[in-house]
This record gives structure tokens, C-alpha cells and sequence, in this order.
């Protein structure tokens, strides 16, 4: 007698679907626990990492002792930077150079400049600019007042050097497209000359990256529900009847991979509506936005076939969710998920590779803001559907072996 | 004579010979050689103390356990060739309370219904079939952990015969619940049986159960002590005034942490 498959698997998909919509504590994992990661990473990041002109910039305490031209100069040209805000008072007053430092030493302020009485006067030796910074600032904000302050001193010598002649100073010399007599041209990299997105923002960078997060998170409540039915004895009654474990796994695959894709919708949705409410880019998807389909379907395959291996071989309820959630924040830190993969030192960066959750980011990136298509998500997408195919093996293998 | 693989008419519904099962940590083997036959339309009793072998039994013949020794057939096919041919013409009342506590007894009907294929307008009639059976009724549409625990057996025998077995194992159905519950649970089997399904039985509660019973087999650590019709064992056991004080002669006294121990009998050994 032949039996249909379809049948058992629509009865095993609609119980777990009315499983999962009664668990509040699953499904707040699920849904609430992303887009809350989502809105306070991006928050926190952006001051970080966004690359264009941002609501909060860097300050930079400056204490003028000298009050001459080339003092009100530099501070001219600090005030006009779009990355720095310049700030004159602390306390209600004008600090003195020693209150500066002590500010900066207590991290109430991450740098100042200090001008010495004397510095605008054509005097010899000429009075030295104090850059006082925070030990504790991230090397490359730490390099930004640097190169900031280096070459705005730079700019005044070569004035300085063009008046000195007596020749009129070239139009352009602050040019950023001129270095020392060189062009040099600067574009956005993006595939075979196709328009990407026109600048890298935070939250392109994040509704992917807690998407993937979110997806891979789903172990916890998988895995957990599968042991549950191992305990309580409804996988053993299961079996009994006339379906095979791969049936009943493939329901639980239906129904969480469907969670992923609502996940990865109700993100994109964030991105578009919540974080412009806080001042952050609205996402866009990009010129070619259907290569995400296959992206968000071999993510939501890769993610439950790790939620059925762990399920498989944790033999408890604090196993699977522990372990289960310690080892997707590992792969989600070293995927570039919480911090971007090219702030890593070197040594990390190679390690990137080895999580899927990178594959994912990397593709949805490639999308959204290189303009990828198909084609150019291809390797990332057959990776997480490699990642799936090893990891349901591996479960119904170890199943076979342990009789569990 | 060998086991009678063609499921003809006239062949036992169970048939078990020289079982032995032994358990990777076990100290001694579960089953001992254990050899008895149930026929089709039996209400069969399986008595026997804690740890005496019935679960491990009941769970190889329900293809749980597939490492043991001897011989087993279910409606008359030979475990050996599979367990496939018969999945659907089993059912098993577990003794843990194998159900969805989440989902209401009418979702986990549907559910173990459409795992036997059942779909559409005959699930639903049999899933309202069922929840009349056992009085489930009015509660059919609240979730199990919010039922008693009563309700929680019958909902667990209601999932069990949703598909219509020909024969059903029932692992101590009635441990841990009430007497009201209890007669309700054995009355719905008792219509069971007269509709012809052939019940195997499981407890160590038999006081309202043995009159049910068209035959027992009473075992002890994996071997059978005795096996018959009620009458047939008060004839071979004269002195025994019920089945219980049969079993407690036949395996020498009752446990000490089992409750069912009546208090007049002294201890290991009881009365002559």
C-alpha cells in the first residue's frame, strides 16, 4: 500500500506551528530579541563606523591660550570639519590647560588642543600645539584627530610657504583630490561597474548582520522543543506510527525556516521605518533586490539544520540552549556580525570565513550595497545550503548510530 | 513451529517466543526467555511488579526496541522482517504522558490522526469519535497541562485509538489517577474489546481490571510464572482467592514502596 507523504507532514507542520505560536518565551527570543539588538547596536555603531556626516560627532576640547590668527584659524578650520564639534567651555567656564588634561584623563572628554600663549606670533622657537587624547580611544578615532589636526597644520605651511614667495596660493590646495601635485581618484567598489548603494550605512550593515543573528538563534527554541518531544515521549508515539524521523524533523524545518523568512521581513521592515525615526539611514535593498530570495532561503535552511544537530545530540534542555547560544555568538563575533569584519585585526578577519553566518552577511551585503545579483551571491548561497546538507546529515546519521 | 508471517486469519495477534533482551548497563537481562501468545479480540492482562520486564515487552513489540533474542510477531508479522507493515495497525497508550501539553486534546488527535493518514472529514469524525469514547467532550478544546490528570489519561488512550488499531498496548494507562477515572478509562476499553480490538494490557493495579480480562500472563525479572484465563489459574491456584493474591503468591510477596500491598499480608513469602 503506497502512502502519501504530504499528509503526515501538513499534520507534523501545522502541530509545530501551533507549538511554537504558544511558547511566549520562544517567540519573544524570536521576534522582540533581534529588532531590540537591532535598534541598539545600530544606535551604538553609528557614531563608530558610519562614514558620512553623522548626528553625533567627535568633540574636541580646545583651550586657547594664544587668541591670535593662526589660533583662530585652526579653530576655524576644526569647527567647518563635518566630524568634529568644537567645544570652548567645560564646567560652565573656560578650562585652563590643566583642567584640560585632567578631563581627558578622567574620560570626561576623549581629546583636547591646547594653543600655548605666543603660538600665532612669529616667534622662534614657535611655541608647540598640545594634543592631549584618551588612552582609551579606539585606534582609528585616535588616528582621526591625528590626521585631522596634522593636516590642517600641513595646509597652513604650504600657505604659509606660497605667501612667503610672494605667489598667490593655488585655488584647491585643500582639494582632497589633490595630494602633492598627484590625482587620485576615489569610488565606491561595487560589481562590474554596477551602481551600489551610494554610501555604506549603519544600518545596512545591521539589519543583515542581526538578521543572521536572529536566524541561527532559532537553535535555541528548535533544539529545545525536539528534546522536549524526546523527554515526554511523543517522538517515541511519533514513530510508531507510519512516518520516518526525517519526516517529523522536516516539519520542524518547514516551520522554523518560515520563522527565519518572517525574521529577515520584520528586520528589513525595521530598517526602513524604526531607525529613521532615530536619526539613522532608512535601509535600502539595493539595485538588484530578488538575489536576497535565495540568500534568506539558504540562511533559514542553514540555521535550522544546525538547530536539528544540536537538537540530535544535546541529551538536555540546558545543553542545547547554552550550548546552542554560546556557539552562535561566537560564529555571529568572528562572522562580522556584532562588529564589522574589517575593524578586526588580521588573525580574526581569517577566521571570519570559517562562520556561516559571515556567508550570509557577505551576501546580503553584496546585494544590498554592491549591487550584486544572482550571480555574485552564488558561492555564499551554495555554502549555507553546503552547511545545511552536512549538518541534517549529520543529525540523522547520529540519530541511526545512538537509536536517539 | 515457526512463526506465521502471512497475517491469515487464525493466527495469533501477539506471539512471542524465547525473548530475551538484555540492556548495555543492566545487571541481569529484562526479558528472560520470555514466551506467550494473544489472540485476536483478547483483553489480555500483563501483570507483573516494577522492573519485571512489561515495558521492555510492550516496547519491542511496538518497535521501540529492536536488540533482543527469540522470536516476536504482531498480527502476524514477524518482527525480524520489519516493522513497517504493521505501524499502522498498532497503537500504543504509553505509560509517560506522551501527549502536546501545549496543544488541546483535539489538536493532538488530529496531529497522531494525520500521522496514520487520516485527513479531512473522516479525522474529523474520528477525532470526535474519540473524545466521545472517553467523555472528553466538553474539555476537547482546552489544552492538556490545564486538564486533570484524569483527563490527561484519557486524552493519552484517545490518541492511541484514533486510527482504529487492530491491537492496542496499553503501558499502565492507569497509573497515578483516581478510581472514578480508572472505571472510566477500563469501560472504554471494555467497548474496545467488544468491537473487537485486541488489547494488551499492562498494570500492577488488577483489582477492577481482571474481570475485564479474557486472559493473563503474570511475569517476574523477564520470565513468565504463569499464563491462562482467569478460571484456569483459580483452578491451578485454588487457594488464591483473587488474581492480586495470585500475583503476590507467584512473585513471592510485594514490594516494599509498592502501594497496591495490601496490609493484612505479612511480608516476602505471604500466606500458604
Amino acid at each position: 500500500m503506497k502512502h502519501a507523504t504530504t499528509q503526515p507532514l501538513s499534520a507534523i507542520v501545522i502541530k509545530d506551528l501551533l507549538c511554537l505560536c504558544r511558547d511566549k518565551a520562544g517567540l519573544t527570543v524570536l521576534f522582540v530579541m533581534p529588532l531590540a539588538l537591532l535598534l541598539v547596536m545600530a544606535l551604538v555603531q553609528n557614531a563608530v563606523i558610519s562614514s558620512g556626516p553623522r548626528s553625533v560627532r567627535s568633540e574636541l576640547l580646545v583651550v586657547d591660550g594664544d587668541g591670535g590668527a593662526l589660533a583662530a584659524e585652526i579653530i576655524g578650520s576644526v569647527s567647518s570639519n563635518a566630524y568634529y564639534t568644537v567645544r570652548r567651555e567645560m564646567g560652565g567656564g573656560t578650562p585652563t590647560p590643566e583642567e584640560a588634561r585632567r578631563a581627558v584623563l578622567h574620560g570626561d572628554i576623549h581629546a583636547c588642543l591646547i594653543i600655548p600663549r605666543g603660538f600665532s606670533d612669529a616667534s622662534d622657537p614657535v611655541p608647540s600645539l598640545e594634543v592631549i587624547l584618551d588612552p582609551t580611544l579606539p585606534g582609528a578615532l585616535r588616528e582621526g584627530y591625528l590626521n585631522m589636526l596634522s593636516r590642517l597644520v600641513l595646509l597652513h605651511e604650504v600657505r604659509a610657504t606660497f605667501q612667503a614667495m610672494g605667489v598667490e596660493v593655488p585655488a584647491g590646495v585643500d582639494d582632497a583630490g589633490r595630494y602633492g601635485g598627484l590625482n587620485v581618484r576615489i569610488e565606491d567598489g561595487t560589481f562590474a561597474g554596477r551602481k551600489g548603494s551610494d554610501m555604506p550605512t549603519v544600518t545596512q550593515q545591521n539589519v543583515p548582520a542581526w538578521t543572521m543573528f536572529a536566524m541561527f538563534f532559532i537553535v535555541v527554541p528548535l533544539a529545545t522543543q525536539m528534546i522536549r518531544e524526546r523527554n515526554d515521549g511523543t517522538l517515541r508515539r511519533s514513530l510508531v506510527a507510519p512516518v520516518g524521523y526525517v519526516s517529523l524533523v522536516s516539519g520542524k524545518i518547514i516551520v522554523y525556516g518560515t520563522v527565519c523568512a518572517a525574521q529577515f521581513i520584520l528586520l528589513c521592515a525595521a530598517g526602513m521605518t524604526v531607525l529613521p525615526w532615530f536619526g539613522l539611514a532608512s535601509l535600502t535593498l539595493g539595485a538588484h533586490p530578488g538575489a536576497i530570495v535565495p540568500v534568506v532561503f539558504a540562511s533559514a535552511l542553514a540555521a535550522c539544520g544546525f538547530g536539528v544537530l544540536i537538537g540530535t545530540v544535546a541529551r538536555s534542555h540546558v545543553q542545547a540552549s547554552s550550548f546552542g547560544a554560546v556557539v552562535v555568538i561566537i560564529l555571529a563575533a568572528i562572522g562580522g556580525v556584532m562588529v564589522p569584519v574589517y575593524v578586526m585585526p588580521h588573525y580574526l578577519r581569517e577566521f571570519s570565513v570559517i562562520s556561516p553566518l559571515s556567508w550570509g552577511l557577505n551576501a546580503f551585503l553584496d546585494v544590498f550595497m554592491r549591487g550584486g545579483s544572482l550571480g555574485d551571491i552564488l558561492p555564499e548561497t551554495c555554502g549555507l545550503l553546503g552547511f545545511f546538507v552536512l549538518t541534517f546529515t549529520s543529525a540523522i546519521l547520529h540519530r541511526k548510530r545512538c537509536g536517539r | 513451529m515457526g512463526i506465521d508471517a502471512t497475517g491469515t486469519d487464525g493466527v495469533n495477534a501477539i506471539e512471542v517466543r524465547n525473548l530475551v533482551k538484555h540492556y548495555p548497563h543492566g545487571t541481569r537481562p529484562a526479558l528472560r526467555g520470555l514466551s506467550l501468545q494473544v489472540a485476536k479480540g483478547e483483553f489480555f492482562g500483563l501483570l507483573g511488579k516494577n522492573g519485571a520486564g512489561k515495558t521492555t515487552l510492550v516496547s519491542i513489540l511496538c518497535g521501540m526496541l529492536d536488540e533482543y533474542e527469540g522470536t516476536a510477531a504482531v498480527a502476524g508479522c514477524d518482527l525480524a522482517q520489519g516493522f513497517d507493515p504493521i505501524r499502522s495497525r498498532i497503537g500504543i497508550v504509553p505509560q509517560n504522558l506522551a501527549l502536546y501539553e501545549d496543544l488541546t486534546p483535539r489538536e493532538n488527535l488530529a496531529y497522531f490522526g494525520g500521522l496514520y493518514r487520516l485527513q479531512g472529514a473522516v479525522l474529523r469524525e474520528r477525532v470526535a469519535e474519540c473524545l466521545r469514547m472517553t467523555n472528553l467532550e466538553a474539555r476537547a478544546d482546552t489544552r492538556v497541562s490545564r486538564l486533570s490528570g484524569g483527563m490527561q489519561r484519557l486524552a493519552n488512550l484517545a490518541a492511541a485509538m484514533v486510527h482504529k488499531p487492530e491491537i492496542l498496548f496499553l503501558d499502565e494507562p492507569t497509573l497515578g489517577i483516581d478510581v472514578h477515572t480508572r472505571k472510566d478509562i477500563i469501560g472504554v476499553l471494555a467497548q474496545l474489546n467488544r468491537q473487537g480490538m485486541t488489547l494488551l494490557f499492562t498494570t500492577h493495579y488488577m483489582g477492577e481490571v481482571q474481570d475485564y480480562f479474557s486472559k493473563v500472563a503474570i511475569i517476574d525479572e523477564g520470565a513468565l510464572l504463569a499464563q491462562g484465563s482467569i478460571p484456569e489459574l483459580r483452578a491451578a491456584y485454588p487457594r488464591c482467592r483473587d488474581l492480586e493474591e495470585l500475583f503476590f503468591t507467584l512473585t513471592g510477596g510485594y514490594d516494599k514502596d509498592d502501594e497496591a500491598a495490601p496490609a493484612a499480608f505479612p511480608g516476602k513469602g505471604g500466606p500458604a
